[in-house]
């Protein structure tokens, strides 16, 4: 690397950027910087404005004030920056003629050569996990499928910057697991850079190097996950579960935690699409997410989806802009 | 660190990327997006299965067709002039009714169907310019709405010749150039179609909406007699251009006072205003 490229620390930045949809203000003088080389997370509670700040890093959307540069240049103009970039969306967004192999060469092929694009294709499918179905069609898969399908999209041209829009919803903790060690692996052999968005704190916690907050449209953290961890760890959480046999999973539960891991534990089932669901109160939150996931592989037990609930959520934000 | 020096840092940090990557990895020219793009087009066109629809609807009709524009005397069908009978089926049913609606149907999959599915953004993330990603579908639903056409109008071309009064297919040979005319005014016809419709669609989710009121409001104008001799509405221009193509087999109604040259050049800036305006609009566009 020559001596500008070292002095070049900062991949993306927010400088003072208000953004505003009609009367509604989506994202109100924010200011954060991405910095080089690290996997920084993004965490605010839903309508706190994160995917609006990653559509103007994106060059999606563009900024009614201040600044949003992406390494260095307006990501609105500059679409030759997006060499180096890669994104994994919020929601789900697959051609629907398309089949997994496809899907990774078709994209890729907007980056890399052809012949390029079908060794990635192959090498992102065994990645991923998914080489058993490689010729099968997307929209036949399950929800942890297309959300892995998602995140392999965004690292088949190995980019310098990784952005995901809660790219872990929908997985269930032993994926989410060699997900983020794929991140972490990216980072260590191709210098990549990641900045996820999410609900999940204790899992952002465990592989980030930065922790921005942002809620109501504004940034009110931004330091290391151990800064913020102290800030926010007397937080009691919500945490919804939906799993097929939740009263094999609560009994579990009561059987291995004490009150603080498991304070409360309330049974409903999902409106959409009749699920069980269990709802948690933790006063620990890592301990918590750390047993769920040693029981569910013990165990066997096969979960659909596990996230943090957003009214837990909104009292933490709350608790933490009256500080 | 000031705007200038960050920028300086950054592009040097973008050609170090490059340089590790190694290039021959890398496709770095937009010609060779543009090539993807158009084959990503085509295959999200095709398994739409909206042209399947287009297809089926302009086949079903040709009952329809027949006893209007033709009409069935004791029980069959026998045309003494084919040519003038497939000239106008096209003028009187399927280039009015049918083609508008069928690229309202077919321009859908790639303009409002792309933004309500968020597929676009999934290609504007990647290094293509904008302007580029819309000359790509430009020429994908041009290329789609004139071969469907051309295959269907043949199908209709061979249906008239098949019940000539003097044999089976009796004189197609020396018929084609009234196929020939009929291609040529399907090229122009498509040029400005399908571009309006895709720019309308583009406009957002009530795409279909928008382009189905942009259709009927045509037609519905074309019949009126206050603007039946406009020299802005696109069909009363292609008709003029058709007059003068088709002139010896048939002789239309077309507005009086409306000149060749001025239809010629209509026609012709017509589908490049569409073009320009588009690729502004979605150079300008924010998908939120």
């Amino acid at each position: 690397m020559s001596k500008n490229s070292e002095k070049f620390d900062v991949i993306a930045k927010l400088d003072h950027v208000t953004k505003a949809f009609g009367e509604v203000v989506a994202v109100s003088e924010a200011s954060f910087s991405v910095e080089k080389g690290k996997i920084t997370g993004f965490l605010g509670p839903n309508g706190a404005g994160k995917t609006t700040s990653i559509k103007m890093i994106l060059g999606l959307t563009r900024p009614q004030q201040g600044r949003v540069t992406l390494f260095g240049k307006d990501p609105f103009y500059n679409s030759s920056l997006k060499h180096f970039l890669g994104y994994i969306p919020e929601i789900e967004v697959f051609p629907k003629w398309m089949k997994a192999r496809d899907y990774f060469f078709w994209l890729g092929r907007f980056q890399l050569t052809r012949e390029e694009a079908l060794r990635r294709a192959d090498e992102i499918l065994k990645e991923i996990g998914l080489e058993d179905v490689a010729n099968k069609r997307i929209r036949k898969f399950s929800k942890g499928m297309k959300q892995r399908m998602k995140i392999g999209q965004a690292l088949i041209h190995k980019p310098a910057l990784i952005i995901g829009d809660e790219p872990f919803n929908g997985l269930d903790p032993v994926i989410r697991r060699n997900m983020i060690d794929l991140f972490k692996d990216y980072t260590r052999k191709y210098n990549s850079t990641f900045f996820i968005s999410s609900h999940i704190l204790f899992e952002m916690e465990k592989f980030s190097e930065t922790v921005i907050l942002m809620y109501k449209g504004r940034t009110i953290a931004q330091g290391s996950p151990i800064r913020i961890r102290e800030m926010i760890d007397d937080q009691p959480h919500s945490i919804q579960i939906t799993v097929k046999d939740s009263k094999k999973l609560s009994t579990l539960l009561i059987n291995n935690a004490d009150e603080e891991i498991v304070s409360q534990i309330k049974f409903q089932k999902d409106i959409h699409s009749n699920e069980n669901q269990l709802i948690v109160l933790t006063n620990e939150p890592r301990e918590f997410y750390s047993l769920v996931t040693d029981l569910v592989c013990n165990h066997e037990i096969p979960i659909t989806e596990i996230k943090a609930t957003d009214e837990g959520l909104e009292n933490l934000y709350k608790s933490l802009t009256k500080r | 660190m000031t705007n200038k020096e960050e920028e300086i840092n950054s592009t040097q940090y973008i050609e170090d990327v490059i340089r590790e990557k190694s290039v021959k990895e890398m496709v770095l020219d937009q010609q060779d997006k543009l090539i993807n793009s158009i084959k990503i087009g085509f295959k999200t066109l095709f398994y739409s299965k909206k042209w399947v629809i287009y297809v089926a609807l302009a086949i079903m009709f040709l009952p329809v067709i027949i006893f209007i524009e033709i009409g069935i005397e004791e029980g069959s069908i026998i045309i003494e002039h084919p040519d003038e009978a497939f000239v106008d089926i096209v003028f009187g049913m399927l280039f009015p009714i049918i083609f508008i609606f069928g690229c309202l149907l077919m321009s859908l999959p790639l303009s409002s169907d792309e933004i309500s599915d968020h597929s676009i953004e999934l290609y504007l993330v990647r290094p293509i310019k904008r302007e580029v990603y819309w000359l790509s579908r430009w020429i994908v639903i041009n290329v789609t709405v004139y071969c469907v056409n051309i295959i269907i109008y043949f199908v209709y071309f061979l249906f008239t010749h098949a019940f000539a009064e003097k044999g089976v297919f009796a004189g197609i040979g020396e018929n084609f150039d009234v196929f020939g005319g009929v291609a040529i005014f399907l090229l122009l016809a498509t040029l400005i179609y399908s571009g309006t419709f895709l720019l309308v669609g583009m406009i957002g989710n009530r795409g279909l909406l928008l382009s189905f009121m942009l259709a009927i409001f045509e037609l519905f104008f074309i019949s009126m007699l206050f603007l039946s001799d406009s020299p802005y509405i696109p069909q009363n221009n292609l008709y003029e251009i058709a007059n003068d193509i088709l002139s010896d087999h048939v002789d239309f109604d077309t507005p009086k006072d409306l000149k060749l040259w001025f239809a010629q050049i209509y026609v012709t800036i017509f589908p490049i205003v569409v073009f320009v305006l588009g690729a502004f609009y979605l150079r300008m566009r924010e998908f939120k």
